[in-house]
């Protein structure tokens, strides 16, 4: 039987089709025919070029005011309209991309170089240092994550740096808790084992060996919480507990939009929509890189 | 047939008109129901600490006043008349007699309620009058003498100087609601939080940030109409206004947008209502302080901004151009002031900046006082509309001139502690209408004193006037104040708006809210024609 197949199939071919594919090879080939990754990567480059070049999309200023010109209706000249200050709502959108999407990379960067060596370090020397480390993170997981967020923002005072700032100190926390799982099931691996066994230290230990097999983990973790970190912070902003007058950022349009939701619904809806979008784009992506990282959902 | 036709007819009116809902004393159209007024904050209820408008509102409905103020005049409440000495120093106040203090309560068990007399006018006015903390105006804590009761229901205030001014709308005896010993010994610094009056409502409950429900008074000299008045605090006015809409509150006592107050004035179910004082909106800086303390620096802050664009632009149909603390119509109000003092060049602005030596001197766009730090001044304002907006509008005005002003947002308690620790910054301001406001706002010991704004001449000129009982002296000692502070302090001004409430018209006999809110007079007793809902 076996000659038989080996006649009909070239040897080549065969070779091609038991050859092993890397991690990477069969990440990436899982990724690119993902419809909801392709679709929310596109939307998410149009969202990063909008930022990047926000300047040569529009003629206007965002903080520049024109009194000659306020609560316009949309037109050609002003997509959304303009403001109760006379300034363009549609360029405000676009240079709130270029503050918004900073604010989600930014929280979710930070809180990961936090959270993941703290849950690397508890997970793998355990102890004094474990409990530690573990019971502020209880202490922490034990506030509504919203409420201790304005909190912290109304001890620092509301702006931008400071909420980015509470954002973190906040949200490390699940960083830690889901890093330190993994390591402790890591740690018993046999290949830490022998690493162990040829007196490597427990700092190359952590960062070398166990870290390494939490990346792709953690990357699908930051890619839900950039998205989350945007949704927090326009919540924040709408509260007035972030942004702060003049700057363009979604939340805090939203928040300055609902005076003129009557007459200029548009200034409203659009960074409304602006954030679904966004958010909705970075999810779609971060289900992807589940799926794609994750072997036991892979097809 | 006929016979029979006519007297159906008679039985059916006669009928209809026992139905008919008609008070004890027959003054009431419709009796009972709820009056619900929408505010956008309430604070605890106790006369001397409670400054704000729409506390007063619900303050003043609790309370019995010495009197109320209708239509910019003084009419009876407590002091059913008074008398004043020909040098208009001495003021005798005759009290009405049978008024008896709210029962049902701690202080007073149900039954056991006592007169108010005028040891207790007494009382209310010496409590406010030691604590320098409390609400009673400055001038006239400065010409106060003596307060005593010559019986159980005459009371002698006796001051230094006439007082031109004492039924002005914030300042003066306006604020004088009379309260129980009982219950400020009882209560302490608690009493906000239990209050104990006299007046056509009773204290049922306090939300903090909610509500506050007052229940009619059936002791009251006069029977309210309505059975409840509920205060509701709505911070977000957006929200209120489609509640005004909707009927779900009777009436918004709190300014009112502008782009609001065109469309209810063509709704033919709502009336606008003017408060009758233009109110200005103007920065204050803390000018004891550099660069602030430097008189053309001041000046190139008021040149750099269009204030009357901003104004009208935020302000929409309730703009007034103008500056000054006293509006159009009011005592001291200096016509042509903006156009004098903070007309917008911004090409003067930089030139004044340039000439102080804070220039660009690295290229970066922004102006440094010292070489190598950019100058920045912190901006605080309160956090509700339209704040936020004016802040915007004065960072962008700074932009243009190559100034940073940082914004420095937060709520209103938090921006009084910053305005009374003197802190650096230029601080949003609007309010303190009427002369007496003008006394209250820049007068010795005013609301921006420990901003600095300390000048002699200034609180002379104030204080002449709060003495001067002939009315063009005054008028001509206010507009030299008025004049004065522009030229010195050089306050950086928005112009004026106006106050609009509005009522749905099932409302009635209601004439809108000033500083006390009259919902229960000698003229008005309002009702609810709810069939009209």
């Amino acid at each position: 039987m076996a000659e038989h197949v080996a006649e009909l199939i070239p040897e080549a071919e065969i070779a091609e089709k038991i050859k092993p594919k890397s991690f990477t090879s069969m990440a990436w080939r899982s990724l690119s025919t993902n419809k909801q990754a392709i679709l929310g990567s596109i939307v998410l480059s149009i969202l990063v070029f909008a930022a990047i070049f926000a300047g040569q999309l529009t003629p206007y200023e965002p903080y520049t005011t024109n009194y000659s010109n306020v609560k316009q209706l949309p037109s050609a000249q002003h997509l959304i309209g303009t403001d109760e200050l006379g300034r363009d709502g549609f360029t405000r959108l676009l240079y709130g991309t270029r503050i918004s999407l900073t604010i989600g990379v930014l929280v979710a960067l930070c809180t990961m170089s936090i959270g993941v060596p703290l849950g690397a370090i508890a997970g793998y020397l355990g102890g004094v240092v474990d409990m530690v480390i573990m019971r502020v993170v209880d202490v922490l997981m034990a506030f509504p994550f919203l409420v201790l967020a304005i909190a912290m923002v109304a001890v620092v005072g509301p702006s931008l740096v400071n909420m980015v700032f509470a954002l973190v100190m906040v949200s490390w926390i699940w960083y830690t808790r889901l890093v330190r799982s993994i390591v402790l099931s890591l740690r018993e691996t046999e290949y830490i084992v022998a690493a162990q066994a040829l007196g490597a230290s427990q700092a190359s230990i952590i960062f070398r060996h166990i870290l390494p097999n939490v990346i792709p983990v953690v990357v699908v973790q930051v890619s839900f919480h950039v998205a989350e970190a945007i949704l927090i912070a326009a919540a924040l902003s709408y509260l007035g507990l972030g942004a702060q007058p003049p700057t363009a950022e979604w939340g805090a349009m939203l928040s300055n939009a609902k005076e003129l939701m009557r007459i200029l619904p548009m200034l409203s809806i659009a960074p409304g929509v602006a954030i679904m979008i966004t958010v909705l784009a970075i999810n779609f992506i971060g289900d992807a890189l589940r799926d794609a990282l994750d072997p036991t959902l892979r097809n | 047939m006929k016979r029979s036709i006519l007297l159906g007819f008679i039985l059916i009116l006669v009928m209809g008109l026992a139905l008919a809902p008609v008070s004890a004393d027959g003054h009431c159209p419709q009796e009972g129901g709820t009056f619900t007024i929408g505010v956008t904050n309430i604070l605890p209820m106790d006369p001397d600490t409670a400054a704000s408008d729409w506390t007063f509102y619900i303050i003043t409905n609790i309370h019995s006043m010495l009197f109320r103020i209708e239509s910019g005049q003084p009419v009876a409440d407590l002091a059913e008349s008074w008398d004043i000495s020909d040098d208009g120093t001495v003021y005798t106040w005759h009290i009405r007699p049978g008024m008896q203090w709210h029962d049902g309560n701690e202080v007073f068990p149900e039954g056991e309620s006592r007169d108010v007399t005028a040891h207790d006018v007494v009382y209310s006015l010496y409590r406010s009058y030691n604590n320098e903390a409390s609400t009673m105006a400055a001038d006239l804590r400065n010409i106060f003498v003596s307060a005593e009761a010559v019986d159980d229901y005459t009371m002698v205030l006796t001051l230094s100087a006439p007082d031109s001014i004492i039924y002005d709308k914030a300042r003066g005896l306006t604020w004088a609601a009379i309260v129980p010993q009982e219950a400020i010994e009882l209560y302490g610094d608690e009493y906000g939080l239990n209050p104990v009056g006299s007046g056509p409502f009773e204290f049922v409950s306090y939300s903090p940030d909610e509500e506050v429900v007052l229940r009619a008074n059936e002791d009251y000299y006069i029977e309210p109409c309505l059975d409840e008045v509920i205060f509701k605090a709505m911070p977000d006015v957006p929200a209120a206004m489609i509640a005004l809409e909707a009927g779900d509150i009777d009436w918004w006592g709190a300014v009112t947008p502008g782009d609001d107050v065109g469309r209810f004035q063509e709704n033919e179910d709502m009336t606008v209502i003017n408060f009758g004082c233009p109110v200005a909106t103007r920065l204050y800086m803390s000018v004891d302080k550099p660069p602030f303390d430097d008189v053309n620096f001041r000046k190139a802050l008021s040149h750099m901004m269009d204030g009357v664009a901003i104004n009208a632009a935020l302000r929409g149909p309730t703009h007034v151009k103008g500056a000054g603390t006293a509006g159009p119509g009011v005592a001291g109000y200096v016509e042509g002031l903006y156009d004098k003092y903070h007309y917008y060049d911004p090409d003067l602005a930089m030139s004044l900046l340039d000439d102080l030596g804070i220039v660009d001197s690295d290229g970066d766009g922004w102006r440094e006082m010292e070489a190598g730090t950019n100058l920045v001044l912190p901006m605080h304002s309160w956090n509700s509309d339209p704040g936020p907006d004016y802040v915007a509008a004065v960072v962008d005005a700074g932009a243009q001139v190559g100034l940073i002003i940082e914004p420095q947002i937060a709520d209103g308690a938090t921006n009084n502690a910053k305005r009374i620790a003197g802190e650096f910054g230029i601080y949003l301001g609007q309010g303190w209408c009427g002369e007496g406001g003008t006394n209250s706002l820049w007068g010795r010991n005013g609301w921006i004193d420990s901003l600095g704004y300390r000048d002699e001449e200034v609180f002379s000129l104030l204080d002449l006037a709060a003495s001067n009982l002939n009315e063009e002296e005054r008028e001509a000692q206010l507009m030299a104040a008025t004049e004065r502070i522009a030229a010195l302090y050089w306050e950086p001004a928005f112009s004026f708006f106006n106050i609009f409430t509005v009522k749905n018209n099932y409302v009635k006999d209601f004439f809108g809210g000033e500083w006390t809110l009259n919902i229960t007079t000698d003229d008005h007793n309002v009702w609810i024609a709810e069939d009209e809902r």
